[in-house]
C-alpha cells in the first residue's frame, strides 16, 4: 500500500480511544481531498451504503433494503473508480475545489464480544459549498471498523440523509 | 365562474416564436430563465402534453398509490377498488390542503386533514362531517378529486394529461413508440421498475438537462474526458445516430460507446445480446443496432437511458424557471435473474445519478449554463444550435439503417444537433397555444410499412 505510509495506524488501548482516533485521522483526509490515503482506511471487503428514503407512513419502512436503489452502494473497486475519478485532474466540478466541513457527534461506541469489531452509530453534518452553491449534509451514520493485521478499518457504513429529497445543489465530489 | 377545468389563463401572453429560431439554429436563452415563459409553459407545456406518471410495477394491488407531481401540479396515482390505474390532484376540493402527503403507501381512502373530508381511491367523495346536519344537499358526486382528463400506459409506463383534447397516448408518442418499444418491450414479460427513486433538485431550468438527455453527444469528448482517461469510457469516435422523431422526442447513441472502457461486465451485456434476436424478429435486423439505444427524450420530461451496464427512467420536475427536482428510476426486464437486477441497479448511482461519475459533470454545465441566463447580456445574443443545420434526411435513407423502414431523421454527419433543434421547434408550436389539430402530427408514417412493424 503506497500510502501508508502517511496514514498514521489507528491503535488505541479503550473502544472509545480507537474510535475518536479514527474519526479524527478520517476527517482529516476527507476534507483535504486525501482521497487515496482514505481509501487505505477501509478493508478489502469494504460495503459502502447509503439508501434512499422515501416518506411513508411509518418510520420503519422509509428505508428499503441493500437491492433497491441507493445514493451509493458501493464495494471497494467502486470506491476507487471514484477516488480515482476525482484525482484524474479533468474534474470541472472541482476547479475551484469543494470545500467540505464534516461534524460527526454523538458516537454510540459497541464493541463485538471477542473485541474485533466496533460497531459505531453517529450524527453526521456535513457543510459543502463551492462557488455560489452551499449545502448541508445531515444524517445517521452507521460504522463497523474491524482489527486487520493490528489497524482498525472501516469494512461496513451505512448513511441515512433525513433529507429525502436532496439539494437544491449539485453533488459533485463527496463521502459521506 | 366555470368549474369545468378550462384554462384560466389571463396573464400576459409572451410571442415565443422570436426566441426560437430553430430553423436558423438559434435560441435566445430567455427560455431558460423568464418568469413569464415558464408560468407559460406550466399552462401550454406540462397542462396539455402527456406526462409519465410512473410505473405499473410501483401499484401491484388495489389502493397502492404514490404520488408526485405533473409540471408543479402535485398528484396521486392509485389503483382503484377494481384495479384500475387512476390520477387525481393531490389538493381537497374543500380548503385545498395536500390529502396524501406521503410518498408511497396503501391507503382505502385519502382524508384530508382539515375538516376531514374523505376521498375513495376512485377519487369520489365519500365522507364530509356532519354533511346532512350542516349542508343539505351537497353535491358529493361534483365535490370528488380533480381527475386527469386521461390516463393510459405504454409498455408499462403510466402517462396521464389534463388536457381532454389531447390526442391519445399512442398518436402523441407517434413515431417515438416504435423505439420505445425497442427499449422497454424487448424482453417477453416487460419490465419493473427497482424500489426507491433518487430524487433531487439542480439549480438549472428543466429544458437544460432535457437537451442534454434529447441526445447532446457533442459533449462527450469534452465534459467526460475524465471518463476517457480513466479508460472507463472508450474515446469518442466518429460513428452513432442523433435521431429524433416528429412531436418533440428523440434519443442517441455512439455505436458501441458505452461498451468500451473497464469494468462494463457483469453480465447484463450477455441478456441483452440474447434479446436482440427477438427484436431482430420483429423489427428487423437494423433495429438491433439501437441496443442498447443510448439517451433518450420523450416529449417533453421524460428520460430512459439505455446502456451497456444498465437502464434508468429519469423525469425532470420543474419548481421554478431555475430549479428541476430530478426522479431516477432503475428499470430492468422482469426475466432478469436477481442477482443481475442486482447488479446492474448498483451501475446507475455509480456512473449516472447524484454525484455519479459522469452526471457530476453534467450537473455541473446545467448550473453554469443557468449564470449566463439570468443576467441582460445572455438575452441580446442568441446560443448556437447550429451544429448538423440542413443535413437531416430520413433515418430509411441512412447509412446504417438504409431501407430499415425506420421513423424519423438524422442527420448525414455525426454527433449533431438536429435532436435539440426537434425539441425546441416542438416546444416553440406548443406554447404558441395553437390547438392540437393544427400542430404537426407525431406520427408521420403508419407503422404497418415498417419493415416488420407491429400493430
Amino acid at each position: 500500500m503506497s500510502h501508508a505510509a502517511s496514514v498514521r495506524e489507528i491503535v488505541g488501548t479503550t473502544p472509545e480511544q480507537v474510535v475518536e482516533a479514527f474519526q479524527r485521522q478520517e476527517i482529516l483526509l476527507l476534507q483535504g481531498g486525501r482521497y487515496r490515503e482514505w481509501l487505505a482506511m477501509l478493508t478489502d471487503d469494504v460495503r459502502y451504503w447509503v439508501p434512499v428514503l422515501l416518506e411513508r407512513e411509518r418510520r420503519e419502512e422509509m428505508v428499503g433494503d441493500e437491492d433497491e436503489m441507493a445514493w451509493v452502494n458501493d464495494d471497494r473497486e467502486k470506491l476507487t473508480l471514484r477516488v480515482e475519478r476525482v484525482l484524474s485532474g479533468y474534474a470541472v466540478e472541482e476547479t475551484p475545489p469543494v470545500r467540505l466541513r464534516y461534524f460527526v457527534q454523538n458516537l454510540q461506541v459497541t464493541p463485538s464480544a471477542d473485541a474485533r469489531e466496533i460497531g459505531v452509530v453517529s450524527n453526521l453534518l456535513i457543510y459543502r459549498t463551492r462557488r455560489d452553491q452551499e449545502g448541508f449534509y445531515v444524517g445517521g451514520r452507521e460504522d463497523v471498523l474491524r482489527e486487520v493485521d493490528g489497524a482498525w478499518k472501516l469494512a461496513r457504513r451505512k448513511v441515512i440523509f433525513d433529507k429525502a429529497v436532496l439539494g437544491p445543489f449539485t453533488h459533485s465530489w463527496i463521502f459521506f | 365562474m366555470s368549474d369545468n377545468g378550462a384554462s384560466q389563463h389571463n396573464g400576459t401572453w409572451v410571442d415565443v416564436a422570436p426566441l426560437v429560431d430553430v430553423e436558423h439554429g438559434l435560441l435566445n436563452r430567455r427560455v431558460f430563465a423568464d418568469e413569464q415563459i415558464y408560468r407559460q409553459e406550466l399552462e401550454q407545456i406540462f397542462a396539455r402534453c402527456w406526462l409519465y406518471l410512473g410505473h405499473e410495477t410501483q401499484l401491484p394491488n388495489p389502493h397502492d398509490y404514490f404520488t408526485t407531481t405533473m409540471g408543479e401540479d402535485p398528484v396521486i396515482v392509485t389503483r382503484d377498488q377494481d384495479g384500475h390505474l387512476r390520477a387525481f390532484h393531490n389538493s381537497c376540493r374543500h380548503r385545498g390542503m395536500t390529502v396524501c402527503p406521503t410518498d408511497a403507501g396503501h391507503a382505502r381512502v385519502f382524508r384530508c386533514p382539515y375538516h376531514y373530508w374523505t376521498y375513495g381511491t376512485d377519487g369520489k367523495l365519500i365522507g364530509v362531517p356532519r354533511e346532512k346536519e350542516l349542508y343539505g344537499g351537497l353535491d358529493k358526486a361534483r365535490w370528488g378529486l380533480i381527475e386527469v382528463a386521461q390516463l393510459d400506459t405504454f409498455a408499462g409506463l403510466i402517462f396521464a394529461t389534463w388536457d381532454p383534447e389531447a390526442p391519445p397516448l399512442r398518436d402523441y408518442l407517434g413515431d417515438m413508440a416504435y423505439y420505445l418499444d425497442i427499449i422497454l418491450n424487448r424482453s417477453e414479460g416487460g419490465t419493473e421498475v427497482i424500489p426507491g427513486p433518487h430524487r433531487w433538485v439542480v439549480q438549472a431550468n428543466w429544458k437544460i438537462p432535457a437537451e442534454n438527455f434529447a441526445g447532446d453527444l457533442y459533449h462527450i469528448a469534452g465534459l467526460h474526458s475524465p471518463m476517457v482517461h480513466m479508460n472507463m469510457r472508450g474515446p469518442m469516435g466518429h460513428q452513432g445516430y442523433c435521431i429524433h422523431t416528429a412531436g418533440g422526442h428523440s434519443f442517441a447513441a455512439e455505436f458501441g460507446g458505452t461498451y468500451q472502457g473497464k469494468g462494463n461486465e457483469i453480465g447484463y451485456l450477455a441478456h441483452m445480446e440474447r434479446l436482440k434476436a427477438r427484436v431482430a424478429a420483429e423489427k428487423g435486423e437494423a433495429a438491433t443496432k439501437l441496443i442498447p439505444m443510448g439517451v433518450s427524450l420523450t416529449f417533453p420530461n421524460l428520460m430512459v437511458m439505455d446502456s451497456a451496464k444498465f437502464r434508468f427512467i429519469r423525469v425532470l420536475h420543474p419548481r421554478g424557471p431555475g430549479a428541476t427536482e430530478l426522479h431516477t428510476w432503475a428499470v430492468v426486464d422482469k426475466a432478469l435473474s436477481p442477482e443481475l437486477k442486482r447488479e446492474t441497479t448498483k451501475q446507475i448511482p455509480l456512473y449516472t445519478s447524484a454525484a455519479g461519475l459522469f452526471v457530476m459533470d453534467d450537473e455541473e454545465t446545467w448550473t453554469e449554463a443557468m449564470t449566463g441566463a439570468r443576467g441582460v447580456i445572455g438575452a441580446r445574443y442568441p446560443l448556437n444550435y447550429q451544429l448538423g443545420l440542413g443535413g437531416e434526411i430520413p433515418v430509411s435513407e441512412s447509412e446504417y439503417f438504409k431501407g430499415s423502414g425506420m421513423p424519423g431523421e438524422m442527420n448525414r454527419t455525426w454527433p449533431d444537433e438536429g435532436n435539440m433543434r426537434n425539441f425546441h421547434r416542438r416546444w416553440r408550436d406548443l406554447m404558441s397555444g395553437s390547438a392540437w389539430k393544427d400542430l404537426p402530427p407525431a406520427t408521420t408514417q403508419p407503422a404497418a410499412s415498417r419493415n416488420g412493424g407491429r400493430e
